[in-house]
C-alpha cells in the first residue's frame, strides 16, 4: 500500500514537476519583453483587464493649465508718430489681461472620478484698459463761430466770399439760354458787408449749439484746416469663460458640450467733454454661446455626429458718456439726446442713434454622417438654422440738421458760401427725426443638404466632388411690422409706380421676398504626377449662393414707425427747416400703411427680384518638396461674383439719367429733380446694402517657400501678386447708375503686391542644444531662448481722386474728377510732400460728369510695413510645470506709416494747394510683457 | 562705478556657467543608431568592440549592440480623428508594411484618440494585427501629445527587462484643435479689439512640446510619427513642426503626407528605419551628468560607413 501510494504520488507529481522544470526555464528575451508590456500597460490601466481602479485613473489624468498675465503701459512703448507729429510726448496705455485655463478628467470627491471618460475644460480671461485714441480733425475758428469769415479761405488761399440769403432776389437780366456764371446770374445775392454775419442776424439755437464746440487746439493746415487733435482715452473691460465637457459612453459615443460667455464695455473716447460728443458712443457687450455634440461612432468606417448649438449677442448703446442732452430747445425735434448738426467739412456735433439696443440669436441642428466604401469617402451633412435679430434703433430721435453752403452762397456759383455759415443763420437744407415706437424682431432659417464624395481614382490621382442643396428663407418680422415699396403698385398720390406695403396685409405674405433654393456645387482634384511623393498638383472650383442677409437695424419698418423728413424746394433758395422755428409738430397716427405714407422720404426699399450674389472661383496650386526640409509652392487663384449686395452709395433705383444734366440750374429745384426721377413721389431709396447688383473679379498669384525645424529654424515667406476689379466699391460711390460698365475699375484697397514673412528661432543654447549645455541650475539662464517674428510689407491701393465741388443738382452723388490729356499722374519721387501729380486731373465743368476712372491704379496710396517680434524665455520647473515670460513688440521697427494723400481737386482758378500731399504719419511701437505659468 | 559693478557682476554670471561641479551616476541607458547603407551589405553585424562612445565628451562602455537581425518590439500607436480616406489609406499601408516586417519583429497595437487602449498585445499574428488595425474607429478627441509620454514609459520598461529592440510608430491625422487640453488659445472676450496675446497664438503648443521635449529627452526607445494630413496654418504648422521635435529628441523621425499618395511611402519608410535600426548599450560613467553629448563612433575598419544617431541624452 506504501508502495502503491509512493509510485502513484510520483505519478501524480512528475507531471507537474515536469511542468515547474518547464516554467522555470529562462524565457527569451522577446517572451520576458511581451510579459512586461503587459504588466506595464495592466498597471497604467491602458487594458481591458486592467484593474478598475488602474482603469479610472489610466491616461492623462493630472490636470493642465494655465495661470496668465499680460501687461501693455505706455510706459514701455514708442510715442505714436501721429501723436509727436502734433507736438505730443504721451499717449495713455495701460493694459491688464489675466486668466487662466485649467483642464482634465471631472473629479467629485467621494461622488463621481471621470476617469478616463468625462473631462472639463475652464478658461477665464479678464481684461482692463485705458487706451488714448487720436483723431485730427477740423473745426471752425473762433471768428467764425462768432460770424468773421472775413479770415476764412478756400482750399486755394483765397478769401471764401458769404452771402446773405434775405438778400436774394431774381436777376432781371439772366439770360436762361446760357449757363448760370458769375456773369450770367439767375439769382443775386449780396454778400455779408465785410463777410461778417451779425450777431443779430444768427439764430439763437444755433448760437448756442456752438458753445459746445472746444477751442481748437492745433494748427496742421492747409490754412485754418485740421485745427482740432483729438488724443482721449478709451475705457475698455472684458470678462469671459469658456467651459467644455467631454464625457464618453463607452467605446463607441461621446458627448461634448461647450457653453461660452462675455461682458464688455467700451467706454468710448469723447471727442468734446460735453452733449454734443460726436464721438461713438459707450456700449456695453454680451455674448453667449452653448453647443452639445454627440458623435456615434458606429464602426471603423462609419460615424455619425449630431450637434445642436445656440448663441446670441447682444449690444446696448448708450447715454453714458453724452453728459446730457445739451437742450437746445429746437421745437418738436424731441430732447432725449443732443441733436445731429452737420455741416461738412467741419466736425459735426451730436451723434447718431445715442441710444439703441441689438441683439442677435441663432439655433443651429446638424446631422453629419461619413462612410468609407471602397474607393469614396461619402459625407452627407443635414443642417437647419434659425437666425433672429432684434433691434431698438432709432437713428435721430432729437434730430438731424443737415446745412450745406447753397444758402450762404452766390447761387449757382461753386466756391461761394459755406455749410457752417448756413448753420449760424440756422438754415438747414435737409432735416430728419425719428420716432420708433417699438423695437423690430426678425426672423429667418435656412436648411441644407450636403453630399460630398471623395473619390481615389487611382493611385496618385484623388478626385472631389460635392454639392449643397439650401433653402433660403427670407426675413419675417415676429409680429408682421415689415413694410417696404412695391415699384409695381401704383401710389394714389400721383398714380406714378412705387407705394407702401406692409407684410401680411392685403393678400401679402409675411415676407417680402420668395424662399430660394439653390444648389451648391464643387469640385477638385488631388494629383501627384508619376506618383511623385514629393509633388503634389491641386486643382478645385467651386460656385456657391449667398444668404437673403439680414442686418441688426430697423430698416424695412418704415410705415410702423415714423421718419418725418423735411427737404428744401432748392437747396440754394430755400431752407428746409430754420432752427429756432424748430420742427412742424408731428400728428402722424401709427402705424401708417397707407400706399402714401412714405412719399416725401428716402423710403426703405427691399429687393424682391429674388436674386443673391452667386460667387465662383477656381484654383491651381502646385507644391514641391526641396531637400532640407523645404516646400516650394506656387499657385493661381480667380475669383468673380454676381449679383453682390450693394449699399446706396452703389445703386440707386431712383437715379435721375445723366442725360438730365442738361437742365442744370433747373435741377436744384427739387420739384423739377423729382420729376425726372422714376419715382417722383420720394426724395430717394435705402435698400441697407442688401441690393444685388453688384460685379467684381479677382487674380492672383503667389509662391511660398517653407522650411520646417531644421536647426531651431522654422520659417515661411510668401509673395502675392494680385488684381480686383469692380463696379461698385467706391470709396465715395457710383457716378452713373445707368451703366455699370463704366464702374468697372479697380476695386479700392486692391493691394496689388504683399510679402509676408513668419519665422521661429530657437536659440541652439543650453539643454539638447548645440552649446551652453549645463546641468546645474545654469541650465535655468541658458535653456528656453527662442524669438518668433511676423512681418509684412505691401504696397499701397489705388489712389480715388475727386473733385472739390458736386455742382450737378443732386444729379451725382459721387461726382469723378476730369483726366488732363498728356499730364502723367506720376512724380518722381513720391513723398509726403508730393505723392502724386494732382495737375493730372480737373474738376469737371458745372453740370457735368468726370472722366476719370472711379479709381486709379497707375499710381498707388502709400505702401504699408509692419514687423511684431516676440522674445520667449522658457523656464522649466519640473517635468510638468513650466514659467514662461515674453517680450512682444508690436510694430517693433517703430515704423511709420504714411496716411493717404489728400485727393481732393480743386477747379484750376481755385486748385486745392493740398492736394497730391500726405499730412503725418501713423504707427508706434508697442510692448507687451507676458508671464504664463504652465502645469 | 555703475560699470566697473556691472563689470563684476557680469563676468561672475560668466564664470558661473562655464563652471560646472560634476555628480555621482551609475547604470547605462540605451540609444538607437542606424549605419549608412554602403551598398554592400545593409545590416551587417556590429560588436561592443566595433563601437566607441564618449559622453559629454568622456570615452564610455559599450556594453551591447542589437541589430536588425536580433529581436525587435514595435508599438504601433494609432492616432486616428477624422479623416475616413487618409485613416482608411494608412491602415491599408500599414497591412501591408505588415507583411513585409522580419519574422523576429512583434507588433503590439495601440490606439490614442479619446485615450489610450491595447488593442492587440506584442505579437507575430499578422492575421489578427491585421484585423485590429481595420477595426480602429476614426473620430474622437486626438491623443499623441497626451499619450507618447506613457507609450515611451512602457517601451522603456519593456528596454530595461528585455535584451530586445523597441521602437514606437504613432500613425496621426490629429489637428492641434482637436486635443481636450486647449491649444489654440480661442478668443474668449470677442469685443476686446486691442488683444495683441493672440497673434502669436502658436506659443501654447509650443509651450507643451518644449515641456515634452525635455521630458522625451531621458528616453531611450526611438518615436516615428506618420502624420496623414500636413496643415499650414499657422497653428497646425507650430504643432507639426513641433512632433518632428520630439521624434528627433528620440532619435526617430517624422513624416509628414500632402496627399494620400504619400502615405504608404511614409509608412513604409518609418518601418524601414525602425527593423533597421541598432541599439547600442552606453555605461554612465561615474562622473555622470544630467544633459550629456553622445558621440558614437566604428572603430576599426569600418571608417567609412558613418553613423547616424541622436546626439543628446537627458539623465533623470
Amino acid at each position: 500500500m506504501r508502495i502503491q501510494s509512493l509510485i502513484l504520488a510520483v505519478v501524480c507529481a512528475l507531471p507537474v514537476f515536469c511542468a515547474q522544470q518547464k516554467t522555470a526555464q529562462p524565457a527569451s528575451e522577446m517572451e520576458k519583453a511581451v510579459e512586461e508590456f503587459k504588466v506595464q500597460t495592466r498597471n497604467l490601466g491602458l487594458r481591458e483587464d486592467s484593474p478598475r481602479r488602474a482603469r479610472s485613473s489610466a491616461g492623462n489624468l493630472v490636470w493642465h493649465g494655465r495661470l496668465y498675465e499680460n501687461l501693455r503701459n505706455d510706459f514701455l512703448d514708442a510715442v505714436p508718430h501721429q501723436i509727436t507729429q502734433r507736438g505730443g510726448n504721451k499717449s495713455l496705455l495701460r493694459r491688464n489681461q489675466f486668466g487662466f485655463n485649467v483642464s482634465g478628467p471631472v473629479v467629485i470627491p467621494r461622488l463621481y472620478s471621470g476617469g478616463r471618460t468625462t473631462f472639463f475644460s475652464l478658461s477665464y480671461e479678464g481684461m482692463r484698459e485705458r487706451i488714448s485714441r487720436t483723431y485730427l480733425r477740423t473745426i471752425p475758428t473762433l471768428a467764425e463761430r462768432g460770424g468773421d469769415w472775413s479770415e476764412t479761405v478756400n482750399q486755394a488761399g483765397q478769401l471764401l466770399p458769404i452771402y446773405d440769403p434775405s438778400t436774394t432776389r431774381e436777376n432781371p437780366d439772366f439770360n436762361p439760354a446760357q449757363p448760370v456764371s458769375t456773369d450770367n446770374l439767375q439769382y443775386i445775392r449780396d454778400p455779408f458787408p465785410g463777410n461778417l454775419i451779425p450777431t443779430a442776424r444768427q439764430d439763437p439755437v444755433a448760437q448756442k449749439a456752438v458753445s459746445f464746440y472746444p477751442s481748437p487746439n492745433a494748427a496742421v493746415g492747409p490754412f485754418f484746416r485740421n485745427n482740432y487733435f483729438i488724443n482721449t482715452p478709451e475705457a475698455n473691460s472684458a470678462d469671459g469663460v469658456i467651459a467644455k465637457l467631454d464625457h464618453a459612453v463607452g467605446e463607441r459615443h461621446r458627448i461634448t458640450s461647450e457653453i461660452a460667455f462675455s461682458n464688455g464695455f467700451l467706454g468710448a473716447a469723447r471727442w468734446f467733454p460735453n452733449a454734443a460728443n460726436p464721438g461713438d458712443n459707450d456700449r456695453r457687450y454680451n455674448s453667449r454661446r452653448g453647443s452639445v455634440d454627440y458623435v456615434f461612432t458606429a464602426s471603423s468606417n462609419t460615424v455619425n455626429t449630431v450637434t445642436f448649438a445656440a448663441s446670441s449677442d447682444s449690444s446696448r448703446y448708450g447715454l453714458e458718456s453724452g453728459g446730457g442732452t445739451g437742450d437746445l430747445g429746437i421745437a418738436n425735434a424731441g430732447g432725449e439726446s443732443f441733436p445731429v448738426l452737420s455741416f461738412q467739412p467741419y466736425l459735426a456735433m451730436g451723434r447718431s442713434n445715442p441710444s439703441s439696443r441689438y441683439g442677435s440669436a441663432s439655433f443651429v441642428w446638424v446631422e453629419a454622417l461619413s462612410l468609407r466604401r471602397g474607393k469614396h469617402s461619402l459625407r452627407f451633412v443635414a443642417e437647419h438654422i434659425n437666425y433672429r435679430v432684434n433691434s431698438y434703433g432709432p437713428q435721430y430721435p432729437s434730430g438731424y440738421f443737415r446745412f450745406g453752403s447753397g444758402l450762404t452762397s452766390l447761387p449757382g456759383i461753386v466756391d461761394t458760401g459755406h455749410a457752417f455759415a448756413s448753420f449760424l443763420l440756422g438754415q438747414a437744407e435737409y432735416a430728419e427725426k425719428s420716432v420708433v415706437v417699438a423695437p423690430s424682431y426678425f426672423r429667418r432659417a435656412y436648411s441644407l443638404f450636403v453630399l460630398r464624395d471623395q473619390w481615389e481614382v487611382r493611385k496618385g490621382l484623388t478626385f472631389s466632388v460635392g454639392g449643397t442643396l439650401t433653402r433660403r428663407t427670407p426675413r419675417i418680422e415676429k409680429y408682421d411690422r415689415q413694410s417696404t415699396i412695391d415699384l409695381s403698385v401704383i401710389n394714389p398720390a400721383n398714380g406714378r409706380p412705387g407705394a407702401l406695403v406692409a407684410a401680411a396685409r392685403d393678400g401679402r405674405g409675411r415676407a417680402f421676398q420668395s424662399t430660394r433654393v439653390s444648389m451648391d456645387t464643387s469640385a477638385s482634384l488631388a494629383w501627384n504626377p508619376r506618383g511623385s511623393t514629393k509633388t503634389v498638383v491641386r486643382a478645385s472650383w467651386s460656385r456657391s449662393y449667398a444668404m437673403i442677409p439680414m442686418y441688426s437695424g430697423q430698416w424695412g419698418t418704415q410705415g410702423f414707425n415714423d421718419y418725418p423728413t423735411y427737404i428744401s424746394s432748392n437747396v440754394q433758395l430755400q431752407p428746409a427747416v430754420v432752427l429756432s422755428r424748430g420742427l412742424p409738430p408731428l400728428t402722424k397716427a401709427l402705424p401708417d400703411l397707407r400706399p402714401e405714407a412714405a412719399n416725401d422720404t428716402t423710403a426703405d426699399l427691399v429687393d424682391t427680384s429674388g436674386n443673391v450674389p452667386v460667387y465662383q472661383s477656381a484654383s491651381l496650386h502646385i507644391e514641391r518638396e526641396l531637400p532640407g526640409s523645404m516646400m516650394l509652392s506656387f499657385g493661381a487663384d480667380t475669383s468673380g461674383g454676381r449679383d453682390l449686395f450693394l449699399s446706396n452709395g452703389g445703386v440707386n433705383p431712383n437715379a435721375v439719367h445723366l442725360d438730365y444734366l442738361v437742365y442744370r440750374d433747373e435741377l436744384n429745384d427739387e420739384k423739377f429733380n423729382r420729376a425726372l426721377r422714376p419715382y417722383p413721389q420720394f426724395k430717394g431709396f435705402d435698400v441697407y446694402s442688401a441690393w444685388p447688383a453688384g460685379n467684381y473679379h479677382r487674380s492672383e498669384a503667389w509662391v511660398r517657400l517653407e522650411k520646417r525645424a531644421s536647426r531651431g529654424i522654422t520659417f515661411s515667406t510668401q509673395y502675392e501678386f494680385s488684381k480686383q476689379m469692380d463696379d461698385y466699391s467706391g470709396p465715395y460711390g457710383k457716378q452713373d447708375f445707368f451703366h455699370n460698365q463704366n464702374e468697372w475699375s479697380v476695386t479700392t484697397g486692391s493691394v496689388p503686391h504683399r510679402l509676408r514673412l513668419s519665422y521661429t528661432y530657437e536659440l541652439p543654447l543650453g539643454t539638447g542644444k548645440g552649446w551652453l549645455r549645463f546641468p546645474d541650475w545654469r541650465r535655468f539662464i541658458v535653456d528656453g531662448w527662442s524669438f518668433t517674428g511676423t512681418g509684412i510689407t505691401q504696397t499701397g491701393g489705388p489712389i480715388f481722386p475727386r473733385p472739390q465741388y458736386n455742382n450737378t443738382g443732386g444729379v451725382v452723388q459721387a461726382l469723378r474728377v476730369n483726366v488732363v490729356p498728356g499730364v502723367s499722374p506720376r512724380v518722381k519721387n513720391p513723398g509726403p510732400e508730393l505723392w502724386f501729380n494732382p495737375a493730372a486731373f480737373d474738376q469737371p465743368a458745372d453740370f457735368t460728369i468726370g472722366n476719370g476712372p472711379r479709381t486709379l491704379s497707375s499710381v498707388l496710396a502709400p505702401g504699408y510695413l509692419n514687423y511684431d517680434m516676440t522674445v520667449n524665455k522658457r523656464v522649466s520647473l519640473g517635468a510638468d510645470r513650466t514659467l514662461e515670460f515674453s517680450v512682444a513688440g508690436f510694430n517693433s521697427l517703430n515704423h511709420a506709416n504714411w496716411n493717404d494723400p489728400d485727393m481732393v481737386i480743386g477747379p484750376a482758378d481755385a486748385p486745392n494747394v493740398n492736394a497730391g500731399k500726405i499730412i503725418g504719419s501713423v504707427g508706434g511701437r508697442v510692448i507687451q510683457l507676458g508671464l504664463r505659468i504652465s502645469f | 562705478m555703475r560699470r566697473r559693478v556691472l563689470g563684476i557682476c557680469a563676468v561672475a554670471v560668466l564664470g558661473s556657467l562655464l563652471w560646472a561641479a560634476p555628480k555621482e551616476r551609475r547604470g547605462h541607458f540605451r540609444i538607437p543608431f542606424w549605419l549608412a547603407s554602403s551598398g554592400e551589405q545593409a545590416s551587417p553585424a556590429i560588436r561592443p568592440k566595433d563601437l566607441s562612445a564618449s559622453l559629454g565628451g568622456a570615452p564610455t562602455k559599450v556594453l551591447k549592440v542589437n541589430g536588425p537581425e536580433d529581436d525587435l518590439l514595435v508599438l504601433v500607436v494609432f492616432d486616428l480623428t477624422e479623416y475616413l480616406e487618409l485613416a482608411d489609406s494608412a491602415k491599408q499601408a500599414f497591412t501591408a508594411a505588415l507583411e513585409r516586417l522580419p519574422g523576429h519583429a512583434l507588433v503590439g497595437l495601440l490606439r490614442s484618440q479619446d485615450g489610450l487602449r491595447v488593442l492587440v498585445d506584442p505579437t507575430a499574428d499578422r492575421t489578427a494585427l491585421s484585423d485590429a488595425v481595420r477595426a480602429i474607429p476614426v473620430s474622437g478627441k486626438a491623443g499623441l501629445l497626451e499619450t507618447v509620454e506613457t507609450v515611451e514609459t512602457v517601451a522603456d520598461a519593456v528596454l530595461a527587462k528585455a535584451d530586445i529592440r523597441v521602437a514606437i510608430l504613432y500613425v496621426t491625422d490629429s489637428d492641434v484643435g482637436n486635443y481636450r487640453e486647449d491649444f489654440t488659445n480661442p478668443v474668449i472676450n470677442s469685443s476686446d479689439s486691442g488683444d495683441l496675446s493672440r497673434r502669436f497664438p502658436e506659443q501654447l503648443v509650443r509651450e507643451k512640446v518644449s515641456r515634452m521635449e525635455a521630458n522625451l529627452a531621458g528616453r531611450q526607445a526611438p518615436l516615428f510619427i506618420v502624420h496623414l494630413n500636413y496643415r499650414s496654418d499657422r497653428l497646425n504648422e507650430a504643432y507639426q513642426v513641433g512632433l518632428k521635435r520630439l521624434a528627433e529628441i528620440t532619435g526617430g523621425g517624422a513624416e509628414f503626407c500632402r496627399s494620400v499618395v504619400e502615405i504608404p511611402t511614409a509608412i513604409q519608410k518609418s518601418i524601414e528605419l525602425i527593423t533597421s535600426h541598432y541599439s547600442v548599450s552606453l555605461e554612465v560613467p561615474q562622473r555622470s551628468l544630467k544633459n550629456v553629448e553622445i558621440q558614437l563612433g566604428l572603430a576599426g575598419g569600418e571608417g567609412e560607413r558613418s553613423l547616424s544617431y541622436r546626439t543628446q541624452f537627458a539623465f533623470k
